[in-house]
């Protein structure tokens, strides 16, 4: 008897598990890239990172065996360096860029393995991507006739019934004021633009999206000072609970749908819960 | 015989800070101020290199017809790759 209450247990559980949405933002050092598992376990990469190897090696431990979806934010090499290696070692089921060439090796590199391999290329319109299982990504309006990778950066809402996240790329002030205008509201979590430098976050940005936690993807004692303190104050001051993956490692997230989420980071990881206003739930 | 130059592309520059990749895929971080005119990014240089391999910033040259050439190809490539999007919502 005790023994059917176990497999119940345990199927109750993989049942609960299946149904949540999984964010990991990976520890890639002075760069970006987080993997999106929606509930029906479709797999979306967004950026690479920028060491040649240390994402696609990350895969493969984490047993991903497809990539359904590819997003390079922008072309600069901290955001797509290790994207050469996702696209030879896993297969990819579609790519989405920026539309903004660079002239870099690493990214004619990309263009002649999505060449090679007959990956399609989806434009980054606004439109709205299925995941399955409740899941979908809106892609923002992108300003018009950007003058630099940055401000040609893809922004991305992600939701799960009352869960909301937004991916940022390295979006400065023009990027960011055309997305505030592109009913992007309240959201969960906030992956902070830039890497945490000044030009990717201000108040007037931060003060509709209210996050409760905020992530900074950013290198230890990087050449280029990231993040800002400034910035650090400011989401101090929205009460946005702030991880550095320099200071934490790895940061994982699983939502619920009805906004409930659980964050763990830290070496032994530390588990947090928050519900869909922030509060901790247990 | 003077060692090759090198070429390099201007990845992005922050903070007074250039990230070049050569066309060998080597990462160099230069500060701005060593080159003659302020890179800008996307910019190909042609970087002399002395008898020890070390790159010469301040001797770069930039190249922006090639510069130019790499984003018209590239940019071509990518949009012939980007006509099996039929467009509107997608459900993976």
């Amino acid at each position: 008897m005790k023994k059917y209450f176990l497999l119940l247990w345990l199927l109750a559980c993989a049942t609960a598990r299946a149904q949540e949405l999984s964010i990991t933002f990976l520890d890639v050092g002075q760069g970006d890239a987080a993997l999106i598992r929606s509930p029906a376990g479709k797999n979306v990469l967004v950026d690479a990172g920028p060491s040649p190897t240390r994402v696609a090696d990350w895969l493969r431990r984490a047993k991903v065996d497809t990539v359904h979806l590819a997003i390079a934010s922008h072309n600069h090499a901290d955001h797509i360096g290790g994207m050469p290696r996702v696209l030879e070692n896993i297969p990819v089921g579609s790519y989405m860029e920026n539309g903004m060439p660079a002239t870099t090796r690493t990214y004619a590199h990309i263009v002649t393995l999505l060449e090679e391999r007959g990956i399609t290329v989806l434009r980054a319109d606004p439109r709205r991507i299925d995941l399955g299982g409740g899941a979908f990504i809106r892609i923002l309006s992108s300003t018009p006739d950007p003058k630099s990778q940055n401000d040609a950066s893809i922004g991305l809402e992600l939701t799960y019934g009352s869960f909301h996240a937004l991916f940022t790329g390295d979006a400065e002030q023009r990027q960011r004021l055309f997305w505030s205008r592109d009913s992007v509201g309240r959201v969960q979590v906030l992956k902070v633009s830039h890497h945490g430098s000044v030009n990717g976050t201000d108040r007037a940005w931060l003060e509709p999206l209210r996050p409760c936690v905020a992530i900074i993807s950013v290198g230890a004692k990087n050449s280029f000072n990231h993040p800002s303190k400034a910035v650090e104050r400011l989401l101090d001051s929205v009460r946005a609970k702030t991880f550095r993956t320099d200071r934490v490692g790895q940061v994982s997230l699983r939502a619920d749908s009805n906004g409930t989420f659980t964050v763990s980071a830290g070496k032994p990881p530390r588990a947090t819960t928050l519900d869909a206003s922030c509060r901790q739930s247990r | 015989m003077p060692p090759k130059p090198l070429i390099v592309s201007i990845d992005r520059v922050e903070k007074g800070v250039a990230v070049a990749e050569s066309d060998a895929g080597h990462r160099y971080e230069v500060e701005t101020a060593r080159f003659r005119e302020k890179p800008t990014e996307g910019m190909v240089y042609r970087v002399p290199v002395d008898a020890e391999g070390e790159p010469r910033w301040e001797s770069a040259h930039a190249d922006p017809v090639e510069a130019a050439r790499r984003r018209r190809q590239l940019g071509n490539r990518m949009n012939n790759l980007r006509k099996g999007d039929s467009g509107g919502d997608v459900k993976l």
